[in-house]
């Protein structure tokens, strides 16, 4: 087992380190703006209520706040309790939703996103590399062009247009689909059948402008890498050997061809939560991206430090996950 | 009949390069023939057209490469045909099963994310129908065996093997299914020398086992002297000369040849080695007349103008020079005119 030594621990040992990084710069950079959160927040307090505070209810209000926000103690006291808490699965009360845990709204909204993104991504790859591996292997054909011009056509269009354009479509010119939300109002959430299928009609829009974006990078990409493979010497060789068509092009085109899609799935995978954002507010999905943009506009501080922190850890992960498997599609890093 | 006759064969690569054509005249005008059993070696520097004409015997044949003019007849087992006139179903009968292929730079040539042995599976399968896998297991193996490979070989990918096992393993998928004729690119070239004589030997005992013929290409000269009957001289894209292999070492006709012949080591001759001078020629836009004439000491006019013909200086001995003949290449014109068409 040398791939354990040569590939999966430093890869593990990466991992940790990635994280630490990540969740430690969450730590310091809004200490280092100049926006006081307990001061923000009392600010809106006063603008909500207007009325005078005594001090000494003033001084326990902040001490309270100091406290909510892990602000209380000197810099690394506050480093500390930061990873204390984050091991005990503590993220503070949200404040816009006191004193639900940041936590508990959090870990409501990922499976929602996670559903939705992680098919999409799959869906996308899978479908974009097929039809790209495809193209690239007759990329003589003239329909190979065609689908590339479209493919090429379809891949710059800024995400939100595309998602407008589908909304104005489906939801307005042809009401096939509705508009809100993840599933519909006065439907409680349940493990029915009539659930389920009201989760599937309300993600099928959101889900189609994400596969239609995503696809055509994969297709892209899949059909300039295998139109390489195919030129390649082992390729020509099969070919006189007079392999048949399929085997060619799945065995040794696109398997071949496969390879760096693989990593590069690992990275689109780590950044879902960037597509979720702007998907979720569009469409009104209830995940966390639109969480994300809540917290933002309401200033749910413990909140955003959440999210960040959570997506931190699962874009590693993500992308962890991904790196060990690579071996087993690539026996060049398995054995060597 | 000789197994392979080749008669005035022409394939130039042919592009476009904003709006203007550009011919690289790879094979011109090549007429050879190899008999049954034989062994052939193909010599010629750099870039002189020996894979393209390898790749135009084999009928692998994909643009920007085109055939211009020419047959590639071969006879075997009451079997007569012009290899290119053949359709994709004929040439899937013919290629690899009778007519096999060792191409050049082996390090490429396998699949790096398959094992050696489904490898082997994938060729086996594409010809032999309906066998049991057990049967060609065994096929596979014995013929791994036989060739003095070890087992695991098979249970490999390449990126394990050396460079000479991948070599070795190359030519023993090349020849699995016993083929007629075998030709092979370069196959020594980039390989230490003991892995060379490996690899030569190999080639050997499969010449006298399957009794097979070979077109063996290589600018190796001790190479050719190891193991060929014949040598051919390629010089940028036609055939020079062709001799039984002593008569090319001692006394070579072509001008190229002895240069060629002359720039060879030789244990105890003090004298300085001479190569021919000057640089090879563009093949896009080779020398008018004897393409060899700007580097040729003996070069006269006609040279200059006329392409000499590819004439026999005796029964077994062929050569392209005036100083021997003043005969004049047929069809000279025809070729370069039929591009246009
Ligand atoms: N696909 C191609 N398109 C255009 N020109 C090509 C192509 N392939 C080869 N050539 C040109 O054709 C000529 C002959 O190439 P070829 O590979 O047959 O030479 P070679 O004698 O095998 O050389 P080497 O000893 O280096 O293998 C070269 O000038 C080369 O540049
Ligand atoms: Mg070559």
């Amino acid at each position: 087992m040398k791939v354990l030594k040569t590939y999966i621990i430093p890869r593990l040992i990466q991992y940790v380190v990635v994280v630490f990084i990540g969740i430690t710069i969450t730590f310091i950079v809004p200490r280092l703006t100049p926006i006081d959160p307990v001061q923000a927040t009392i600010n809106r307090l006063a603008a909500y209520g207007g009325t005078y505070m005594e001090p000494q209810a003033f001084e326990s209000l902040q001490q309270t706040l100091k406290e909510l926000y892990g602000l209380e103690g000197t810099l690394l006291e506050q480093y500390l309790a930061f990873w204390k808490h984050l091991f005990t699965f503590d993220l503070g009360p949200s404040l816009s939703m006191f004193p639900t845990p940041v936590m508990e709204i959090v870990l409501n909204s990922l499976p929602w996103t996670f559903f939705l993104l992680i098919n999409t991504t799959l869906l996308s790859w899978i479908i974009g590399n097929i039809l790209g591996g495809i193209a690239g292997y007759f990329k003589d054909k003239k329909w190979s062009d065609v689908l590339a011009v479209v493919a090429m056509s379809i891949y710059p269009i800024p995400y939100y247009v595309m998602a407008l354009i589908l909304v104005i479509l489906f939801v307005y010119v042809f009401p096939i689909f509705p508009m809100m939300g993840g599933y519909s109002i006065g439907i409680r959430p349940s493990f029915s059948w009539s659930f389920i299928l009201d989760v599937l009609h309300h993600s099928i829009l959101p889900a189609i402008s994400l596969i239609i974006i995503g696809m055509g990078w994969w297709f892209l990409s899949m059909r300039s890498m295998t139109s390489n493979v195919v030129a390649e010497d082992f390729v020509t060789y099969a070919e006189f050997a007079g392999l048949p068509k399929g085997k060619l092009l799945f065995s040794y085109v696109m398997r071949n061809g496969i390879l760096p899609q693989i990593t590069a799935l690992g990275l689109q995978l780590g950044g879902i939560f960037n597509g979720a954002v702007i998907t979720e507010v569009a469409f009104s999905y209830p995940g966390v991206g639109l969480l994300l943009k809540n917290a933002v506009t309401n200033g749910d501080f413990n909140m955003l430090m959440g999210i960040t922190v959570l997506s931190i850890i699962a874009i590693s992960t993500a992308s962890l996950i991904i790196d060990l498997l690579y071996p087993l599609f690539d026996p060049r890093i398995r054995y060597r | 009949m000789p197994l392979l006759e080749v008669k005035e064969l022409s394939a130039y690569y042919i592009t476009h390069v904003y709006g203007v054509e550009r011919d690289v005249k790879a094979v011109d005008n090549i007429t050879f023939s190899l008999e049954e059993n034989e062994i052939m070696g193909l010599a010629g520097e750099s870039g002189c057209g020996k894979s393209t004409l390898l790749k135009v015997l084999l009928s692998m044949i994909k643009p920007p490469l085109r055939v211009l003019a020419g047959e590639v007849n071969y006879s075997y087992d009451n079997k007569h045909f012009n290899l290119l006139t053949l359709d994709k179903k004929q040439l899937r009968e013919v290629q690899w099963e009778d007519i096999s292929y060792i191409p050049q730079g082996s390090m490429s040539t396998l699949n790096p994310v398959r094992k050696i042995r489904k490898t082997f599976e994938d060729v086996i399968k594409a010809h032999k129908t309906a066998e049991e896998k057990e049967e060609y297991e065994k096929l596979m193996e014995e013929h791994i065996k036989y060739l003095g490979l070890p087992l695991e070989v098979l249970d490999s990918y390449p990126h394990q093997l050396s460079g000479g096992m991948r070599q070795r393993t190359t030519i023993a998928l090349a020849t699995i299914l016993k083929p007629k004729i075998i030709f092979a690119d370069e196959p020594t070239t980039a390989l230490d020398v003991i892995v060379q004589r490996g690899v030569i030997q190999m080639l050997k005992k499969l010449h006298k086992e399957q009794e097979n013929t070979m077109l063996i290409v290589t600018h190796d000269m001790a190479v050719h002297a190891n193991v060929a009957d014949r040598i051919a001289v390629m010089y940028a894209g036609k055939l020079v000369e062709i001799a039984k292999k002593e008569t090319l070492f001692t006394n070579p006709k072509h001008p190229y040849s002895q240069f060629l012949i002359r720039s060879l080591p030789k244990i105890g001759d003090k004298r300085q080695r001479i190569s021919a001078p000057g640089n090879p020629p563009s093949l896009a836009n080779p020398p008018s007349g004897c393409r060899f004439h700007p580097r040729c000491p003996y070069a006269k006019d006609i040279c200059r103008e006329h392409i000499p013909k590819f004439i026999n200086y005796d029964k077994s001995h062929q050569v392209a020079c005036f100083l021997y003949s003043d005969e004049i290449e047929e069809g000279e014109k025809i070729v370069s005119e039929s591009i246009r068409s």
